[in-house]
């Protein structure tokens, strides 16, 4: 009789100190999801949550969210700097009618200075589901909207209604968005593989990509305004128009490349520059199109076996 | 009281039972860590250990650790030589306000001849926990103190307010260190790569292949008695590319692109990089041989940079 009251004094203290526990960690460096975890947990190793916007809530500022094995864990509305990483399980997100990722770090928070997200690791799938099998519906793959550095590292993006990564620098803030895009495969979208675009006028998209793969997409990769682009070691394939740049104040650098099967290979526009070494452009309709912009070479090239190969502007760089 | 006394029994059994497989296990050649093992464990596939710390003290010379699932491992001082594999779990560590793994293996041990350290598949992360939320309070990824060779495949290195990788050779220690990269991402840090040895007869030799540095400081530094080669990289974001000073250098900079610097390359004086088929462009500054020497090996394309710079002489024809 006497050691039932201890006992329940015992188990209070328990759940008393769970429960600070459960506070302390709400905001963890490290949280665990998995397709058996709930997002009622509070995301540790042992008790995982199931998706990723479960999980985000109870990541730190700068923290990190792991996989614990392979799932759909859902879309993400990124609002601080993160690390996604789906581990060896390689996670899926299935975006259904939505975005996959979106970053929207707004400026000013006071203990978000870097502003800056990793994904890592990652399937990101907009194919239909029940009612729309078949269909593209995914919107975005990754939505890159404020920040100032976004990484995407290993991560393969299929069937986008839209574009698989759209950079869409805001018109409010004048910052440099650095994204970097490694190992990246993206196929099946109705828009572009990468595009970019800064709508503030004194703001500026700085990129470079990486060993990126983009198959049967309207256009490969593409910048649209304010955009500095570095491409290298990449293939462009399958896609309406490899590489192109439309709009103002573009400058695009392709070292390395494989543009093949566009109706055109690489596109320019007036006042855009595209700067091209040791780049293969075959089997186009049109591998090159300057379109009253430049479009230089930098040696090295293989221009060939295109319906109608077109031409550089100028003279040819040599190496040095 | 019956009762007691044979719980008693059993507890003592239990405690010598454990003792004997911790002892007997003491050196295993393989260990384990899982997220959810414990230090106290002997570190084996069935019961593993929860640190790479815990798990080092049951891993014998040269032997290795292996990590079983995803999770956070915390920080390495490595005293002996060894291998640590995140293997397919990609292992996580978070440095906090520490270096991530110290790799410090003095000489004079005869179990120990080869000193040589192997850092496989490991995430490792600087940013800020409690406290420092949002900021970076890792100091280096990690730091290679003293040892004859340091292999680093397959790693990522985050946020560090120091270095990705450091190579501070012990003045005490007149050996050639032998450093490794292969296929390493560092992003966010004041130095990717920075290598210095103190020692008057010492030397860094490293090799960096499939190497990618973005939004350091400086992304490859050469800082006194180094030889780098650095093959198939992206150094981009950072202010300075590549540098050398201090005196003692030699790079060889073979296919790297170099973008978003302030100052691409650099070499002070006594110091030589030697440049060949590497793309440099959309830098502020592309080429500073600042008392230095920068030689073209032929192929590159300096261009699209507000100062292109100029290479040292006349480019060496390719062979």
């Amino acid at each position: 009789m006497s050691k039932l009251p201890t006992l329940k004094r015992v188990l209070s203290a328990v759940v008393f100190a769970l429960a600070l526990a459960s506070a302390a960690q709400a905001q963890a460096t490290r949280t665990f999801v998995s397709g058996t975890g709930n997002d009622a947990d509070p995301c540790n190793r042992t008790a995982p949550c199931r998706t990723w916007a479960g999980a985000i809530l109870k990541t730190a500022v700068n923290g990190e969210i792991n996989a614990l094995d392979a799932g759909g864990f859902g879309g993400l509305n990124i609002t601080k700097s993160l690390t996604v990483d789906g581990n060896a399980a390689h996670s899926s997100t299935l975006t259904s009618s939505g975005n996959g990722f979106i970053i929207n770090i707004a400026a000013g928070v006071a203990n978000d200075p870097h502003r800056s997200v990793r994904l890592r690791n990652l399937s990101i799938n907009g194919t239909g589901v029940v009612g729309t099998v078949g269909t593209r519906i995914g919107l975005d793959g990754i939505r890159f909207l404020r920040g100032t550095s976004l990484f995407v590292e290993n991560v393969v993006i299929n069937d986008m209604s839209l574009d698989g990564v759209e950079v869409a620098g805001p018109a409010g803030e004048a910052n440099a968005m650095h994204v970097v895009l490694d190992g990246v495969q993206i196929r099946n979208c109705n828009g572009s593989g990468v595009k970019m675009s800064h709508a503030n006028a004194s703001g500026q998209i700085v990129a470079v990509l990486n060993n990126v793969r983009v198959h049967a997409c309207a256009v490969g990769a593409e910048g649209t305004n304010r955009t500095r682009t570095g491409v290298r070691n990449s293939g462009f394939t399958h896609n309406t128009t490899g590489l192109r740049l439309s709009g103002s104040d573009n400058i695009m650098n392709v070292d390395d490349a494989f543009v093949s099967y566009a109706t055109t290979g690489v596109q320019s526009s007036a006042g855009n520059t595209i700067r091209v070494s040791d780049t293969v452009i075959t089997q186009n309709a049109t591998g090159l199109n300057p379109n009253s912009g430049t479009i230089t070479s930098l040696s090295g090239n293989s221009v060939n076996g295109n319906s109608a190969d077109g031409s550089f502007t100028g003279a040819a760089v040599p190496k040095t | 009281m019956n009762c007691l006394r044979a719980l008693k029994t059993f507890f003592a059994l239990l405690a010598l039972t454990l003792a004997l497989a911790s002892a007997a296990q003491a050196q295993a050649t393989r260990t384990f860590i899982s997220g959810t093992g414990d230090d106290a464990f002997p570190c084996s596939r069935t019961a593993p250990c929860r640190t790479f710390a815990g798990a080092f003290l049951k891993t014998a010379i040269n032997g290795e650790i292996n990590v079983l699932d995803a999770g956070s491992f915390g920080t390495l001082n490595i005293t002996k030589s060894i291998t640590v594999d995140g293997n397919a779990a990609h292992a996580g560590v978070l440095t906090s306000t520490n270096t991530g793994f110290v790799v410090n293996i003095a000489g004079g041990n005869a179990d120990d001849p080869h000193r040589s350290a192997r850092l496989r598949n490991l995430s490792i992360n600087g940013a800020g926990t409690s406290g420092g939320v949002g900021t970076r309070v890792g100091i280096d990824g990690v730091r290679f103190f003293s040892g004859l060779s340091l292999f680093i495949e397959n790693v990522v290195i985050n946020d560090m307010s120091q270095d990705g990788v450091e190579v501070n050779g012990s003045f005490a220690d007149a050996n050639a260190m032998n450093l490794v990269l292969d296929n390493v991402q560092i992003r966010n840090c004041n130095r990717g790569l920075s290598a210095l040895h103190n020692h008057f007869s010492g030397q860094v030799v490293a090799k960096l292949n499939n190497v990618r540095i973005h939004a350091c400081a400086e992304g490859i530094l050469g800082n006194g008695r180094t030889r780098i080669n650095v093959r198939d990289s992206l150094v981009t974001h950072c202010a300075t590319g590549l540098r050398q000073s201090g005196g003692d250098n030699v790079m060889n900079i073979d296919d790297v692109f170099v973008s978003y610097a302030t100052t691409a390359l650099e070499s002070d004086a006594d110091s030589t990089m030697r440049v060949s088929d590497t793309v440099i462009t959309q830098n502020a500054t592309g080429l500073s041989a600042n008392g230095g020497t920068i030689t073209s090996l032929s192929g590159n394309s300096v261009s699209g940079n507000s100062v292109n710079g100029a290479f040292t002489g006349a480019a060496v024809p390719k062979t």
